[in-house]
């Protein structure tokens, strides 16, 4: 692996970090198994990548993408929490329904941003002007955007309107005897989520220059991925911390995946990323419960 | 003033699992009154209290706390009048939130909750003097997480919660009977305490005729969804539990013949 290959997996790996905050999200501080981001992810950059090539500003077709992404994430919620559908079967139903959607919106399986003007346009010149590569500097302004969003996820879920639905995840009924509408509280956590991995996939198309209808696939175990490594890596109470780690550990990830399929003699190729990825999540959720046999064997 | 007025309460109507848990109960609570629940099982008593705190919408009659209609609104909504500590303690606090952060969501209870930061230095101070009373020293353990505490603790930290916000009424739903003697006995003495010295109205449900006489000031006897014997003043001093257990079975033996 040399530099140039190291420093995209860094950028893709904080690009997926914010994918691992929603995950986070949804899956730890809400406990609500959110499948929607697959949906979700390329919902945000069907968004955006259509607003850009019909000429809209950038920013603000990012800005919807994010506005699409909490739609799809009120979607589920309304349908688990107003009809009790499970939660599960509630996100699968919403993501499927965003296949068809991503279609309609992009009118074409896939969109070329080649070209087009992007959050990204001002650092050909600005690298040029400093005599800097690009593929510097990409990483460092998305390691910028990931932690603005990393420190305002902080904040919202430090609030009290963000604390209530820290608790509404946590526990319900308790939740609920202290005055906290857990309804509420979960729609926006399920919203915030899909808000955030939207977003991220509107960045992943301007970055990556395209948008395509397939973009989804495995979102979901990406983003767990990041989540349990960067547990792993950090054993933390602390949210600060934990949310740090979606970011590190997405980053981490990137680069094992970008050295295991470089490295010769593995005979890893790109396509079996999905596999390994689910190995790697599966192993990591096995684990725990065979230390725990084990233990409990020991003491016997 | 709190009234339960005529409440019917009908689990699974029309299925062969249809449950009559309450039955045209009435229940007058005044203010500053601390009512004692007893009664035997499925006679009603915890119907009783999740129709108060909104978890059982009733199939007919009306709650009203202070005149208000409350009998359609939800529980969040309810707690702006009712204070509720639950019999198991890992539901009535959050293990993963820290001791600060259970306190800092209960002392909102009946406020708005807005963007504001959930603690702050002014609160965190509140929250440690609220803590110390207890002498159990986890007014310095404020960042450790909830669920580091043992059951009593919890207990004892979700009543000072509970009094963290003002209320109408305080509602104990067996809150000493998954805790040790010893440990029950000290909560109980911290919730006669708070209720005193807050001036509180309370209902707790309890299974214990003596801990049902020990305290309050009224006492209420609970069978097929009926209030069968109600007990206050000069009349509840010269009671004692054997006269309670007689009434108890009393009242059982007449409601068999019934059914």
């Amino acid at each position: 692996m040399n530099i140039i290959q190291a420093l995209g997996a860094a950028e893709l790996g904080l690009i997926y970090g914010i994918v691992a905050l929603g995950v986070y999200l949804s899956f730890r501080i809400l406990d609500f198994p959110d499948l929607t981001v697959d949906g979700s992810f390329p919902l945000g950059a069907a968004v955006a990548a259509i607003l850009i090539v019909s000429g809209c500003n950038p920013w603000l077709a990012t800005l919807a993408a994010l506005g699409a992404g909490m739609l799809a994430g009120v979607a589920t919620a309304w349908l688990t929490l107003r009809w009790g559908i499970l939660n599960l079967l509630a996100s699968i139903l919403t993501m499927t329904a965003l296949y068809s959607i991503n279609l309609r919106i992009m009118g074409r399986p896939n969109i070329s941003l080649l070209g087009e003007p992007s959050l990204f346009s001002f650092l050909p010149d600005l690298c040029a002007h400093l005599n800097i590569p690009t593929y510097v500097v990409m990483p460092i302004v998305m390691a910028l955007i990931a932690i603005i969003l990393f420190l305002m996820l902080f904040w919202f879920l430090s609030t009290q309107f963000g604390l209530g639905i820290r608790c509404a995840g946590a526990g319900a009924r308790m939740a609920q005897s202290h005055g906290v509408c857990t309804r509420t509280a979960i729609t926006t956590g399920i919203a915030l989520s899909n808000g955030l991995v939207a977003l991220s996939g509107a960045l992943f198309a301007q970055a990556q220059s395209f948008a395509d209808v397939s973009l989804g696939t495995g979102t979901i175990i990406i983003g767990l991925a990041s989540v349990i490594i960067g547990e792993a890596l950090f054993h933390t109470r602390s949210l600060f911390v934990a949310l740090l780690s979606c970011l590190i550990g997405s980053v981490v990830y990137r680069l094992a995946v970008a050295l295991a399929l470089n490295a010769s003699g593995i005979g890893l190729v790109a396509s079996d990323l999905n596999l390994v990825t689910s190995l790697l999540v599966a192993v990591a959720m096995i684990l725990p419960k065979l230390r725990e046999k084990i233990r409990m064997k020991v003491t016997s | 003033m709190i009234h339960l007025k005529e409440i019917a309460v009908t689990f699974n109507p029309g299925t062969a699992l249809e449950k009559k848990a309450l039955n045209g109960l009435d229940l007058k609570i005044s203010q500053g009154e601390f009512v004692t629940v007893i009664g035997g099982n499925g006679a009603g008593k915890s119907t009783l209290l999740a129709t108060l705190c909104g978890e059982v919408l009733p199939t007919s009659g009306q709650v009203l706390i202070d005149d208000v209609d409350v009998t359609t609104w939800p529980v969040w909504k309810r707690t702006s009048f009712v204070a509720r500590v639950f019999q198991d303690p890992m539901v009535g606090t959050c293990s993963n939130l820290s001791i600060e952060e259970n306190m800092a969501l209960a002392s909102r209870r009946t406020l708005s909750r807005g963007l504001a930061p959930a603690l702050n230095r002014h609160d965190k101070e509140r929250l440690r003097h609220a803590l110390s009373r207890l002498a159990l020293g986890l007014e310095n353990r404020l960042k450790d997480p909830m669920g580091s505490l043992s059951g009593g603790q919890r207990q004892a930290v979700s009543l000072v919660m509970s009094a963290l916000a003002p209320m109408k009424i305080l509602a104990l739903d067996e809150h000493t009977a998954a805790l040790d003697p010893k440990t029950g006995a000290f909560i109980m003495d911290l919730t006669r305490q708070i209720i005193e010295e807050h001036g509180l109205t309370a209902l707790m449900v309890t299974h214990s005729m003596t801990q049902a006489l020990q305290n309050g000031t009224r006492t209420v006897m609970i069978n097929a969804g009926r209030v069968v014997y109600d007990a206050k003043g000069a009349k509840r001093e010269s009671l004692t539990s054997q006269d309670l257990i007689a009434l108890f079975h009393k009242s059982h033996g007449e409601a068999d013949l019934l059914t």
